[in-house]
């Protein structure tokens, strides 16, 4: 029995993600869930409480499509009326397509439910499901709210956790935390989150990192593909580039530092292939992000302790989408050394970059103590 | 005509049976939370509904109370873990040392005091750190009638 009102998915509901409003037993089967809630894309891993199982390992496109009015039946595989993630993308021509969040806070609160019902559907539809999720750091209270008002009658309990923590935690190396030449990253440690619609930046000391430890910059992956975009617009009017293709000329292009021309890229125009020398382009947008990114890194380093400091320069630490931006590492590892740190080793996370904060979501849901996990009113 | 008064006092009800159903969710006593809303919790907003209109208690504002009194209920619960076993280990020692390290003890946490740590600390008192942060924040208040 509820007294709130959950707001009823539409009626366009696909078949696979509809009545998702759980009823609470407490006989079900317990699953702990790690959800990175990303702008362009969410990581979900999940396993049974009890044990060391990760049962559920998924990178989905964060997009709900809406199949439009008037597809001809079987063009939809299952005459779905809405599709997820990658389907969505793939249907893109036969869908509305709904990005649910925008510099990583929900932006559309009822594309959101369904996508959020979707992942439940990924994990375990019956099952008592308590999910970690990572925000952006220093979420507003409002934004939690529209996050727990989303997953009302979906998921069963919540923890709402800082990505940029989260990535440290996915990054430990727990196998090693009792080698004596092993440095944990949660015990010190610079975190620099860059996904797609917000760079976090992080102090991580041995305790849980305060609200002056964290900044949270707007500006991330989808900016500097929004100055490439108005860049190409300018100097190519009428080309007709998608914001997506954009995107995958920057992800395979990017890099900062000192302008590389000629950086000539293949673009189809019209059905016609150009090549642009996007050099200049590029470089501009992503060296933005550095301008952006470099004083908030230099005061939270301020932040740190006179004996704490030199280990943690040390250990700054690049993730996310943005770490795949060729030179990143050692242009802000260069800046601070102009800048006369004390040997400052500026590195990236890897290959998992895509995976450390739902892991660390994942850990953090396997740790949690009864008490500390939020319940969710349905 | 409208009793302000009475208004209040049905909406302070509520709020306090909320606040009950959200404690006993945080005591893992949810069958019973689900009995108190269902015998008591939906027949006091139908009865304010009935005397007030349904536009006097939207959704909206049931959703606000109902996140305003689950955070208090959180919070009392973060809080009480914090200083259950200070208080258990101040009871075990004599009176005349229970007085001299109130006085001398720090009433921060240690999980929230911001120096770094040698040893790997886990992840539940991190979370224990941030649970704490959080209920320091000023609360978010619902909104009340006009």
């Amino acid at each position: 029995m509820t007294t709130i009102t959950a707001e009823k998915p539409p009626v366009t509901t696909a078949p696979q993600a509809a009545s998702q409003t759980v009823p609470r037993r407490v006989d079900r089967k317990i699953i702990l869930a790690g959800l990175d809630l990303g702008t362009n894309k969410s990581c979900i891993l999940a396993g049974p409480a009890g044990t060391n199982e990760l049962a559920i390992s998924k990178i989905v496109p964060t997009v709900v499509g809406y199949v439009k009015e008037g597809i001809v039946d079987g063009i939809i595989a299952g005459n779905a009326t809405i599709l997820y993630g990658e389907d969505a993308l793939r249907n893109f021509l036969h869908v509305n397509l709904v990005a649910p969040l925008q510099n990583g806070v929900i932006v559309h609160p009822e594309a959101a439910r369904d996508f959020l019902r979707h992942i439940r559907t990924l994990v375990d539809p019956g099952a008592d499901l308590r999910v970690a999720i990572g925000v952006p750091a220093n979420t507003e209270d409002a934004d939690r709210e529209s996050i727990r008002g989303c997953v009302s009658g979906i998921f069963d309990r919540l923890l709402l956790i800082p990505e940029p923590f989260l990535a440290a935690l996915g990054y430990r190396d727990d196998s090693r935390l009792n080698q004596p030449n092993y440095v944990d990253p949660v015990t010190n440690s610079l975190f620099i989150d860059i996904g797609g619609g917000t760079s976090d930046l992080c102090l991580i000391q041995g305790y849980f990192p305060s609200r002056d430890d964290q900044v949270c910059i707007s500006f991330a992956g989808d900016a500097i593909d929004g100055l490439i975009h108005e860049d190409l617009n300018r100097g190519y009017p009428g080309n007709g580039l998608s914001r997506q293709s954009v995107r995958e000329i920057k992800e395979a292009h990017s890099y900062v530092g000192a302008v590389r021309k000629p950086l000539d890229v293949k673009v189809i125009i019209g059905g016609k292939p150009r090549m642009l020398e996007l050099g200049e382009v590029i470089g501009r947008a992503c060296n933005t992000l550095i301008d952006r990114i470099y004083p908030a890194l230099t005061a939270l380093i301020v932040r740190a302790s006179s004996d704490s400091v030199v280990q943690l320069l040390q250990n700054i630490i690049i993730t996310g989408g943005g770490s795949q931006i060729r030179g990143i590492d050692t242009v802000l590892q260069k800046k601070l050394e102009e800048d006369g740190y004390e040997s400052p080793k500026v590195r990236l996370a890897g290959q998992d970059y895509k995976r450390y904060v739902a892991l660390g979501a994942f850990k953090a849901a396997r740790a949690a103590r009864e008490n500390q996990w939020q319940h969710v009113l349905d | 005509m409208s009793d302000p008064a009475g208004t209040d006092e049905a909406l302070r009800e509520i709020s306090r049976t909320m606040r009950q159903i959200c404690l006993l969710h945080e005591m893992g006593r949810n069958d019973e939370a689900a009995q108190r809303e269902f015998v008591a919790l939906d027949p006091l907003i139908q009865t304010f509904r009935n005397l007030h209109g349904a536009d006097a208690l939207p959704d909206g504002q049931i959703r606000s109370l109902w996140a305003f009194e689950r955070e208090r209920a959180e919070n009392s619960a973060a809080l009480s873990e914090l200083l259950v076993p200070l208080l258990l280990e101040q009871l075990r020692r004599p009176l005349d040392s229970l007085q001299s390290s109130l006085v001398h003890s720090p009433i921060i946490p240690a999980s929230i005091v911001h120096r770094p740590t040698a040893a790997s600390p886990e992840i539940a008192d991190l979370l224990d750190g941030m649970l704490a942060q959080e209920s320091d924040r000023p609360a978010r208040r619902p909104h009340r009638p006009t």
